[in-house]
């Protein structure tokens, strides 16, 4: 086996594995990447198992063949030589050559057959999605996931095709219990039912194809998700599980509602955090027409108090929040005002950008 | 001696705080032992078996009771105490109510056996399920022997609310020990299980009843307080500033002879000592305060635990003035630093708005400044006076312990509750174990519900247990439940509950903190009154003054 490929190509595409490939895992194998080339084209798969990404890109010069070599080194490598051509050649005992005009590396290799093989990706019926607001759509939920190892359900994002108004959405939620982010656009999917993708693997997928202007195919075969585009294929292993109805816990909108300047209510909340660094310490606001107290800090710790406009007129009320769990979403929110409605001091509050209702976050106050 | 009881009048019986007087075993020994001392005895010996629940005797040397009071003593409203309306303002007796021993009598059997002073013979009543069962005259020393026997045998709801031997025993060594700290001319004994517990022999000198029961230590820190203003009189022992503790249970405060608890008087405690010592921290006090009857009305509460003043802020200031003037003859005392720092104390105001904490200046600055981490898990700290290195787990564990602690006595706790109640597997005897415990749990902010045969659900947690896996917290958990031991060490089981939720939420070693969070944790290790040990008992710090370390290089 043999190629030779422009640098920059095979440095961006092996950058993009990384993620996948380096994971310390007890099979070693999983560290390395399988690189096969034919008729002028190579492919470069790393698996942790669960995610497997695949990128095929040109090459020239191809003898046919495959190498396995360890991700992390061939990359090292790749970045440090001069030049902007390089050619990779298979050596005895599955040594992989590298040369860079003058230079040359020698890396040891494994038996490429032990490589595990990359799942199917002909999906049955697929759909397709914008890289971007796929990308959109995962930053905007995945923070709400939970990382509690044993909920494994809760580590997922929940992905579903709905319905409203007689139009059809592409919708994610996640939650880890205290709090859920929520994102539909209008979509027509070809999924039947919901599937769960963990937070890893929408992260994944986010850095691999995140950046692409083109669109991504959708589909599922078997117990895997498939996110393709020309170059690239991501699969996914799907979480097992229920997850929980959600729809319950998302509040309507109601009278209390307040718009805030999503900006100033950020450096507010930074401030007090300082203040609340311990973890999950809260943060209280007292709301009443027109302004918002925010307070941190009983009597053990300093305490920050500042007061900012906002437009309400409901009745007077105080609610505590984790001061994180709203800088998440806020610095998720694009528009410059958001709407916080509000029912009681202890029961979920909701979340928007103003004027817009494909995202929604709802928040379980703290009682303190 | 002449009959002296008489039922009151329907009209007074009104004018009376009603409610639950009987709780507990302790309650019983609260009240008979009053009457003891209403009586005018010499010597009051308690004998208890098994924490109270089987048996509690009673008995004094005191002026005893005619045949015909006996009988009367037992009925409901039935009092020798006063007669009328006005004397609920001119109360001189620790009781008043004739409830007593009418509602031990309702919830377990009664022996009574009295005899008045100038009688040649005593009478014996024994009641059952709130009846006279049998009377007789018998030949007794004078005085009174009350014996409760099998308290709440028909009240099977209390009983179930009974705790172990050892925290009802702690009740009631708790509930004599308030009153023999003031009552030093009248001797107490008290024996469980037939072995004494202690043995306060009568004295006229008040420090040494004080020493024989809060020890030799605390009795040489005493200072004497007395004062008198225009409103009242004011005497009794104080701790000096030096001698400090992290609970306010040393703080014991009469009002005519009655042990009471309140938050106004605490806060003129407080205040007179903030000068000196931390937040937080509160010496130890008994102080008794000799006020007008009629400017204090203890007919507010059924266990008389609370009192009403009729001029608060007069009783404020002489209890702060006496204090601060017994201080002052102490030139000595090193103010503590961190009261630089401490923003003045809200001033006194009305009653309804008592403000007992105090409050900080935002963001303070910690007197000691972060100057390095090592390993990611110990900080190097400079202060003034020296260095220290603190191990960032240990001592964060030990502050979200103190918090924890003090959840369980009724503080209130920052909780995270859930948007959705998250159920979580478990075995079925760790399912019943947590749910056993369910109230415990909740007081420190972990709420659970029953949730199938083999699942609870979580429905709120500590805020500081935020993102901790709840289903391996759970089995931790009810591991800890599960090693309770005899009845007794209930206590001990909550507070391993404690230490391993506090182990569990505190910041882990090899964690790198920033600048914010090693300041939030010196603040809260501050207000925690500068512990030195994790809540395991390994150390949480290590210090050196600046001269030792100037000694290691031979400065001067
Ligand atoms: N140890 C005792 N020695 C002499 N008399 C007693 C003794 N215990 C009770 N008595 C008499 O029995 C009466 C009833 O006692 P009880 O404790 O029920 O009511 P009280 O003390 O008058 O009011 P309270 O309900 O507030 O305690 C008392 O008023 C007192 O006269
Ligand atoms: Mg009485």
């Amino acid at each position: 086996m043999k190629f030779v490929i422009e640098k920059d190509m095979l440095q961006t595409n092996l950058g993009k594995i990384q993620g996948i490939a380096e994971r310390k895992s007890t099979i070693p194998i999983l560290a390395n990447t399988l690189i096969s080339g034919e008729n002028n084209r190579i492919s470069i798969v790393a698996t942790d198992l669960e995610i497997g990404v695949m990128e095929i890109t040109e090459a020239t010069k191809m003898e046919k063949g495959e190498i396995c070599v360890s991700a992390r080194k061939f990359y090292d490598i790749i970045r440090e030589l001069p030049g902007d051509q390089i050619e990779v050649q298979k050596q005895e005992n599955f040594w992989v050559s590298i040369k860079a005009g003058k230079t040359e590396f020698n890396l040891p290799g494994l038996d490429p057959k032990e490589f595990p093989a990359f799942p199917s990706t002909e999906g049955t019926s697929y759909f397709n999605i914008d890289a971007q607001v796929l990308a959109e759509m995962i930053e905007k939920t995945v923070f709400a996931a939970s990382s509690e190892e044993s909920r494994f359900n809760l580590n997922g994002i929940y992905i579903e095709q709905a319905t409203r108004d007689k139009k059809d959405y592409f919708r994610m939620v996640a939650t880890d219990g205290h709090r859920l982010s929520m994102i539909e656009k209008e979509i027509k999917t070809t999924f039947e039912k919901g599937i769960i993708i963990s937070r890893r693997g929408l992260t994944e997928l986010k850095k691999i194809l995140g950046d692409t202007e083109r669109e991504i195919t959708v589909s599922l075969e078997g117990n895997n998700c498939i996110f393709k585009t020309e170059q690239t294929t991501v699969v996914i292993r799907l979480l097992e599980g229920e997850y929980p109805d959600y729809h319950q816990v998302i509040p309507g909108a109601n009278k209390k509602q307040v718009i805030i300047d999503r900006r100033e209510f950020i450096g507010a909340l930074r401030r007090a955090q300082v203040i609340a660094s311990e973890k999950g310490e809260g943060v209280k606001f007292f709301i009443q027409e027109e302004s918002m107290e925010i307070k941190t800090g009983g009597p053990d710790v300093g305490n920050v108090h500042e007061e900012i406009k906002v437009i309400y007129n409901g009745k007077p009320i105080e609610v505590s929040f984790n001061a994180r769990y709203l800088l998440d979403v806020l610095n998720n929110i694009d528009t410059e005002k958001i709407t916080v409605n509000l029912n009681e001091e202890l029961s979920p509050g909701l979340i928007k950008p103003m004027d817009r209702e494909d995202y929604l976050y709802v928040i379980m106050p703290m009682r303190i | 001696m002449k009959s002296k009881i008489r039922v009151l009048p329907p009209d007074i019986v009104s004018k009376i705080a009603a409610g639950e007087i009987i709780e507990r075993p302790a309650s019983v020994v609260k009240e008979l032992v009053e009457n003891s001392l209403d009586a005018g005895s010499g010597v009051i010996t308690v004998e208890i078996e098994e924490g109270g629940k089987k048996r509690i005797t009673v008995m004094d040397d005191g002026e005893g009771m005619v045949k015909e009071d006996a009988f009367l003593a037992l009925e409901r409203h039935a009092t020798s105490k006063i007669y009328d309306e006005k004397d609920l303002n001119i109360l001189g007796t620790l009781g008043f109510r004739g409830e007593a021993l009418s509602s031990i009598a309702a919830v377990s059997c009664v022996s009574l056996i009295t005899r008045a002073h100038d009688e040649i013979s005593g009478t014996r009543i024994l009641v059952e399920d709130g009846r006279v069962q049998g009377a007789e005259e018998i030949g007794c020393p004078p005085g009174t022997r009350l014996e409760i026997k099998d308290l709440f045998y028909n009240v099977p709801a209390r009983q179930k609310f009974l705790r172990g031997v050892q925290t009802e025993m702690a009740h009631i060594i708790e509930v004599i020990t308030r009153m023999a700290l003031v009552h030093s001319s009248v001797g107490f004994i008290l024996k469980h299980n037939n072995r004494v517990v202690f043995n306060l022999p009568s004295t006229q000198e008040e420090r040494s009843r004080i020493r024989a029961i809060l020890g030799k230590e605390v009795t040489t820190q005493l200072v004497r307080v007395e004062a008198s203003n225009g409103f009242g009189v004011v005497q009794g022992w104080a701790t000096v500033p030096t001698y400090i503790r992290g609970s306010s249970k040393g703080i014991y405060i009469y009002v005519n002879g009655r042990y009471i608890r309140d938050k106004l008087i605490f806060h003129a405690v407080s205040e007179a000592y903030r000068r000196f010592i931390p937040a937080r921290m509160y010496p130890v006090t008994i102080l008794s305060l000799s006020i007008p009857f009629s400017e204090v009305d203890v007919n507010v509460h059924p266990a008389k635990m609370e009192v009403r003043f009729r001029r608060g802020e007069e009783l404020h200031r002489l209890i702060c003035d006496s204090l601060k003037d017994a201080l002052s003859h102490f030139p000595t005392i090193k103010s503590y630093e961190a009261s630089e720092i401490r923003e003045e104390m809200a001033p006194y105001s009305a009653p309804s708005s008592l403000a007992i904490g105090t409050e900080r200046i935002s963001s303070s600055p910690p007197l000691w400044r972060m100057t390095g981490q090592l390993k990611g898990t110990y900080l190097v700290i400079e202060g003034e006076e020296g260095v220290m290195i603190i191990d960032q787990h240990a001592a964060h564990e030990r502050i979200l312990y103190e918090r924890l602690k003090k959840a369980l006595e009724g503080e209130k706790i920052s909780q995270q509750p859930f948007l959705i109640p998250q159920p979580i597997e478990v075995k079925k005897d760790e399912k019943e174990l947590l749910v056993g415990y369910r109230f415990e749990l909740a007081r420190v902010g972990l709420e659970i519900e029953e949730f199938g045969e083999r699942a609870v659900s979580v429905t709120s947690i500590p805020s500081f247990l935020q993102g901790e896996d709840l289903q391996s917290l759970l089995e931790a958990l009810s591991e800890e439940l599960a090693e309770r031991g005899e009845g007794g060490a209930f206590d001990r089981v909550l507070d391993r509950l404690c230490v391993l939720l506090a182990c569990r939420g505190a910041v882990k070693a090899n964690h790198r903190l920033q600048e914010e969070e090693v300041n939030s944790l010196l603040r809260e290790w501050e207000e925690a009154g500068q512990p030195t040990t994790c809540p395991h008992g390994r150390p949480l710090l290590i210090t050196w003054s600046w001269r030792e370390v100037e000694g290691w290089f031979r400065r001067s």
